[in-house]
């Protein structure tokens, strides 16, 4: 669609007509309702709420009466389309609000929608407009409070989204773990002028401060100094400058620092001070960096001021000043840490820009259902990440590159309301992720291309898991592009999407297949092998019970690591599951490392094993197959017979060949009907099957299903397992438990392996007591 | 009135110490008193151990001695013994790790809670009576006669006494130096004679004009006529010139060969630290450095003690937020502690006054009157600050600056923002229609409300954290600026809603009405200081 919209601003000189590639921005736009506005000084941020319809692999029960037939497969498996709810945030420059206003009302066919919640400055300039191609009422919200809403929902549902600056480091970001508890923070926004907002509670919030020099004094300043025109191209000129030749330093004034009060000499003593003094011309980039150090150290000082004054030690920064300006976030953080010795350190949000947006938005949507009962997730596969942070590169690429310069934030509502697992032994400092990509950039460029190399047998699988579908091909060539921009990307921003780590690379795999509508690629792989386990499964129960006590503990340890082996997910292990269909479990026993294993405290388990029975046993399954049925069931067998309660944790949605809770259920079903200790344990409860809430390969345990919860707090869980590569090393690996746990996976990469200093198939197994 | 007594002491306790100098085989043993005899005791060490032409054996002995005693925790250590402290450290840990005892860090932590420096407590003892000359031309007399009586040796070095004119006190701010000379009006005949050629052409030139070359400035009206001090009658001078020509200045002491006076110049101020090298490198020149906090509470505390013509020193002004019924209002500092003394200079520094000595540096902003002027030069092409100033006052901020209600219309109720209120200081600068058009005195005048609103946003949360209730603004960027007082007076209010006032000093002299004074403030420390410098000198 052309959009013919007069373009009256003529400082962008942009193309007057611009082809919005609808299926980049304002996506499922068909099905929208609620939007909201947010228009500021130069960015307008729109927001509204869609449901996309996705396709979902599901698993059902064939109605079997009586005897199975023996070939018939375990289950059958139908593709359904599901509805799920999902946010878009949009962001664009200004300029381009008229062309993407035709376009939304081109594309709106929901004709429910009524009122446009907008907030912002803007807002009643564009006020007519809106009203005029829309048709929408333009309902004015409170621009502060929408900006605290927002803060508060990105808080709660993104993790990694504060972050610190610290400019000389590589990566310039440290993204901080969120806290169970958000609140206290005091929000200091940078619009023009400076509002220092405490926030207390979700309703609770006060302005406890402002000042009236800000981002607009910059601008306004600066212009008036500069005779520079755009904010953007002030800061430029700021990067470039040197303050000391336009400020009067201390050591201009002492010669020296000035030691008894413990100013260094470098300090500003007074701010342009030597243009009073000194009869010359001064440089432009000086005098941009002089004011902007001047700004800067001013709000950094008030803000610490009021930190101080009410106690807090969170304080996040925001605003068109802040806005992922590296000179600016850098100039905030000096000024912070000087002024408070360290103690507080300035926060930076990812999504700064649409909190505004997010705001109006969830205003509006409190109107009939509060968004904040659900917990919702970041779309990797939707969103664009965080900027690039090189000044020169900011603005200018954007608009040189002559697109629609753009910038998303979607978010999906998850069916299950996500909480911390009540084990943590300290939820604040839980970090679930063992290695943090984007501080370790060698194991950053391995896992990278790690994943791009298997990017090639992912989109095979996926083709071939949707034989009958003919378009499977051409979507898959798309997924295939989508993830290996999104892979270039974070080589070159790592942090683009807050940590990068190899969860958060397997995450975004998954979320570009359901993206395009691969759901389940792994499904029929994942019925065959279950298929082909469950005929072992006696075999194995048999050939166990002959064994004696230290014997069996010793053959269900390792049966469990020799189950591990099978997994798609490590590339070792799929070629080798290819090339030779005859790999079996017995083969991946002999696969294993010999004891002693590359981490070893079984011996440590077998005492405690020696000891009272366990309560009640939570367990994070891993690959379905011959790891589930062959591996883990025995082990909960013979949980079972000790009197442990066992509860069973699979993933909510399908990830690689992971085990899912629907399948989870049929198989259980299954061998209860096989085995008579399983199926007492399910006839008596004592043993559960749960959900984990998580569509990943990996685990974090701080969001996790809410029931699952409730479960192992009211069963007094004592032990947790965790089990399977993703799950316990690359993630989980050092989380402490306030209760025993016991970790185990097969090392299937050999570079991994090498950084453990072990071989590939090198055992982990570590089993951990609390300290008393 | 008679001075030989102390003189005699310190000549005595100088020839002594360059006796046990010459004696002893390690002066490092004694704990030197100051640097200069240090040195001295450093070169006869070296003149011994060339004679006796055995080094090694000398020396060790040395190294064991000093080995044997702990050293002293110098400053840099000391305050990072502090920081190691908060950051967790244990006790034990941080001795070790600056090689102390344990019980000099426990001391170094009480002495920082207690005053909140770690610079050791102030030592007693006189201040120096001699000048380093005087010290070098005692210690040659004594070389050359050692059995000379102390009172002869002291009647040959009486030249430093009382009567060494001039008496200077300068204050070498970032932008102004602040200079005050104490002009003698009761000099005898016999004195006249006396008075050396260049001291009285230093006298003529300095009380005759009222400007010197091209920047200095006389300021009259500050003047300070037939004072008493130390017993000499006189009148007191105040001179500025801006920081600078102070190269020019110690030329200019050069070639009149300030010298020669035998006089030792009292500065307080970052320049005493900056220029003290080119002082004494440049005109031979020492100069006796205060510090500049100190004199600046012991001068606010003897403006306010004087009264001037019976009127306390202090004033504040009663409805800020209104100018039509803006008054001022006399205070009384009667009990002044504790208060928050804002010193507005070229930056701003904020200090926590618990007492005379007890007092600490809050926290300061680079956004002072230097801020002011070099905006003003910049924006409006100014030279001075009188002529910034004169435009300030006639100017209006609200051409620059955007309001609350240029941004919602009007009060913003959400938050209890009045629509009066400066939202985005310059904020309306951005656009270009508006930069065109505005005038210089609107700039001017939106600087000084920026810097002063801000400077009072931040001295309002300095007391409040501080829970300090009285605010006392001082510094030279108030001089003649009851523009800035005004505004400053209402940023305080507007910032604490009433709670707090903002009190600043009045000057009056010689019947004319002068806001504010700072700068006599700390220039008359000095004063006070060369005053007291000089009174230990005659009683005993």
């Amino acid at each position: 669609m052309a959009a013919s919209g007069q373009m009256k601003r003529s400082s962008h000189s942009m193309d007057k007509s611009i082809i919005l590639p609808p299926d980049e921005i304002f996506r499922n736009l068909e099905n929208a309702k609620r939007f909201a506005i947010d228009i500021g000084g130069s960015l307008t941020k729109l927001a509204y709420y869609s449901t996309v319809q996705h396709k979902v692999a599901k698993v059902r029960s064939f109605d079997h009466t009586g005897k199975e037939a023996v070939d018939e497969p375990l289950y059958e498996i139908s593709v359904q389309e599901e509805v799920t709810a999902r946010l878009h945030f949009i962001k664009f420059e200004n300029a381009y609000i008229e062309t993407c206003l035709d376009f939304i009302k081109d594309h709106l066919v929901n004709t429910e929608t009524k009122v446009i919640k907008a907030t912002g400055g803007g807002a009643y300039k564009f006020k007519d407009l809106i009203e005029k191609k829309l048709q929408l009422k333009v309902d004015k919200e409170d621009e502060m409070s929408c900006l605290i809403k927002g803060c508060n929902f990105v808080l709660k549902n993104i993790p990694h989204e504060a972050f610190v600056y610290v400019k000389h480091a590589d990566p310039e970001f440290r993204f901080q773990t969120t806290q169970p508890d958000i609140f206290p923070y005091l929000l200091v926004n940078i619009g023009s002028g400076v509002s220092i907002v405490k926030v207390e509670s979700e309703d609770k919030f006060e302005r406890i401060g402002g000042s009236s020099i800000g981002g607009g004094t910059f601008w306004g300043l600066g212009a008036l100094l500069t005779n520079t025109k755009r904010f953007d191209e002030l800061l430029q000129l700021a990067s470039r400058g040197q303050h000391a030749s336009v400020d009067m330093l201390v050591k201009d004034i002492y010669g020296g620092g000035y030691s008894c009060l413990g100013l260094t000499g470098d300090l500003i003593a007074s701010s342009f001070g030597k243009s009073a003094t000194e009869d010359r011309e001064f440089s432009k980039a000086d005098m941009a960096k002089s004011l902007l150090h001047m700004i800067s150290n001013d709000i950094g000082q008030l803000a610490c001021l009021y930190a101080k004054l009410h106690n807090l030690n969170r304080v996040y920064f925001g605003g068109f000043f802040i806005r992922g300006h590296p000179v600016t976030m850098h100039t905030i953080t000096y000024s912070i840490n000087f002024f408070t010795k360290g103690e507080v350190q300035a926060l930076f949000l990812r999504h700064e820009g649409y909190l505004g947006a997010i705001g109006a938005f969830l205003k509006g949507a409190e109107e009939d259902t509060d968004p904040n009962q659900y917990s919702w997730g970041e779309n990797y596969a939707g969103s664009s990440g965080l900027m690039s942070v090189s000044p020169e590169l900011y603005p200018m690429q954007r608009t040189r590159s002559g697109t629609f310069p753009f910038d998303m934030l979607e978010m999906d509502r998850l069916d299950r309301q996500l909480v911390n697992l009540p084990l943590l032994l300290d939820p604040s400092s839980y970090i679930p992720d063992t290695v943090d990509l984007t501080e370790d950039a060698m194991a950053r460029e391995y896992w990278l291309s790690c994943f791009e190399e298997a990017l090639d047998g992912v989109v095979s699988r996926a083709v071939a898991s949707q034989p009958d579908l003919t378009d499977a091909k051409e979507r898959a060539e798309k997924f295939s592009q989508k993830y290996q921009h999104k892979l270039k990307t974070l080589r070159q921003q790592p942090f683009a999407y807050g940590s990068l780590t190899v969860r958060s690379l397997l995450d975004t795999r998954e979320h570009c297949l359901n993206e395009f509508n691969f759901p389940d690629p792994y499904s029929k792989i994942k019925q065959r092998e279950n298929d082909w386990a469950l005929k072992f499964f006696h075999k194995v129960v048999k050939s166990l019970e002959s064994l004696n006590w230290e014997e069996r503990q010793f053959s269900l340890v390792k049966g469990l690591l020799a189950g591990n082996v099978f997994d798609w997910g490590a590339k070792a292990v799929s070629d080798i599951l290819v090339t030779d269909p005859d790999f079996g479990f017995e083969e991946a026993k002999q696969q294993l490392q010999e004891r002693p294993w590359l981490i070893d405290t079984y011996n440590k388990w077998i005492e405690r094993l020696k000891g009272p029975p366990h309560k009640c046993a939570l367990f994070f399954v891993d690959n379905s197959g011959i790891d589930i049925i062959l591996g883990v069931f025995p082990l909960v067998r013979e949980l079972l017979c000790r009197g442990t309660e066992v509860i069973l944790a699979s993933n909510s949605g399908p990830a690689l060949n992971d085990v899912t809770y629907s399948e989870l259920q049929i198989l259980t079903e299954r061998i209860a009907a096989m085995d008579s200790v399983i199926q007492s344990g399910v006839q008596k409860e004592q043993l559960i099957l749960v959900q984990s809430g998580s569509s990943s390969p990996c685990l974090d345990l701080s969001r996790l299903d809410k029931g699952l919860a409730t479960v192992v707090r009211e069963r007094h869980t004592d032990l947790v397992i965790i089990e399977g590569m993703g799950r316990a090393i690359h993630t989980n690996f050092y989380a402490a438990l306030c209760c025993e746990s016991l970790k185990l996976a097969v090392i299937k990469n050999s570079w991994l392996a090498d950084r453990f200093g072990g071989k590939i198939f090198s055992v982990v197994f570590k089993y951990e007591q609390p300290c008393k | 009135m008679e001075p030989t007594a102390p003189v005699a002491w310190e000549v005595q306790k100088i020839s002594t110490i360059f006796i046990r100098n010459r004696k002893a085989m390690d002066p490092r043993q004694r704990n030197a008193d100051s640097e200069d005899e240090w040195i001295q005791a450093k070169e006869t060490d070296r003149v011994t151990v060339l004679k006796t032409q055995d080094t090694k054996e000398t020396c060790l002995p040395t190294v064991k001695n000093t080995q044997r005693k702990m050293p002293r925790v110098p400053a840099h250590l000391r305050e990072r013994a502090l920081g190691m402290q908060q950051g967790g450290m244990r006790t034990a840990d941080v001795a070790r790790t600056i090689n102390c005892h344990v019980r000099t860090v426990r001391r170094l932590r009480q002495r920082y809670r207690e005053s909140g420096r770690t610079a050791d407590h102030p030592r007693s003892g006189r201040p120096r009576v001699t000048t380093p000359a005087q010290d070098r031309y005692i210690r040659i007399s004594h070389l050359r006669d050692s059995f000379a009586e102390i009172s002869t040796v002291c009647n040959v070095t009486y030249n430093f006494h009382i009567h060494s004119f001039p008496w200077f006190g300068m204050d070498i701010g970032g932008t102004l130096v602040k200079l005050v000379y104490f002009e003698p009006k009761d000099i005898t005949a016999e004195e006249e004679q006396e008075e050396v050629e260049n001291l009285k052409s230093i006298r003529k030139y300095l009380t005759s004009n009222t400007a010197y070359g091209k920047t200095g400035i006389r300021d009259v009206h500050l003047e300070l006529k037939n004072l008493t001090m130390c017993g000499r009658k006189g009148n007191l001078h105040f001179i500025r010139f801006p920081t600078q020509a102070m190269h020019r200045f110690i030329q200019m002491g050069r070639d009149k060969n300030f010298s020669s006076l035998h006089t030792t110049l009292c500065a307080t101020g970052g320049g005493a630290y900056k220029f003290e090298e080119d002082f004494r490198t440049m005109a031979d020149l020492q100069l006796q450095k205060l510090d500049e906090l100190d004199c600046l509470i012991q001068g606010l505390l003897y403006v306010d003690s004087v009264h001037f013509n019976g009127q306390p020193e202090c004033y504040f002004f009663e409805n800020p937020s209104d100018p039509q019924n803006c008054l001022k209002r006399p205070c009384c500092l009667d009990n002044p502690f504790p208060m928050l003394l804002v010193n507005i200079g070229s930056g701003v520094s904020i200090l926590a006054v618990h007492s005379k000595d007890n007092y600490k540096r809050v926290t300061g902003t680079s956004l002072g009157g230097g801020t002011f002027l070099g905006l003003c030069c910049l924006l409006t092409g100014c030279e001075t600050f009188e002529e910034a100033l004169e435009m300030a006052a006639k100017g209006d901020s609200t051409n620059v600056d955007k309001l609350v209600r240029d941004i919602y219309g009007g009060d913003y109720e959400r938050f209890g923002l009045q629509g009066s209120a400066v939202a985005s200081s310059f904020g309306h600068m951005m656009s270009k229609e508006k930069r065109d058009t505005i005038s210089k005195e609107d700039l001017a005048r939106a600087t000084l409300v920026t810097i002063t609103n801000n400077i009072g946003s931040i001295a309002r949360m300095c007391a409040v954290n501080e829970k300090i209730d009285r605010i006392v603004f001082v510094g030279n960027f108030l001089r003649i600026n009851m523009v800035s007082t005004k505004l400053l007076a209402y940023a305080m209010d507007f910032w604490s809603k009433g709670q707090l006032k903002a009190l600043f000093l009045e000057h009056e002299v010689c019947q004319k009405e002068i806001e504010v004074n700072a700068m006599c403030s700390k220039t008359k420390a000095v004063v006070v200081r060369v005053v007291t410098g000089y009174w230990l000198t005659f009683i005993p």
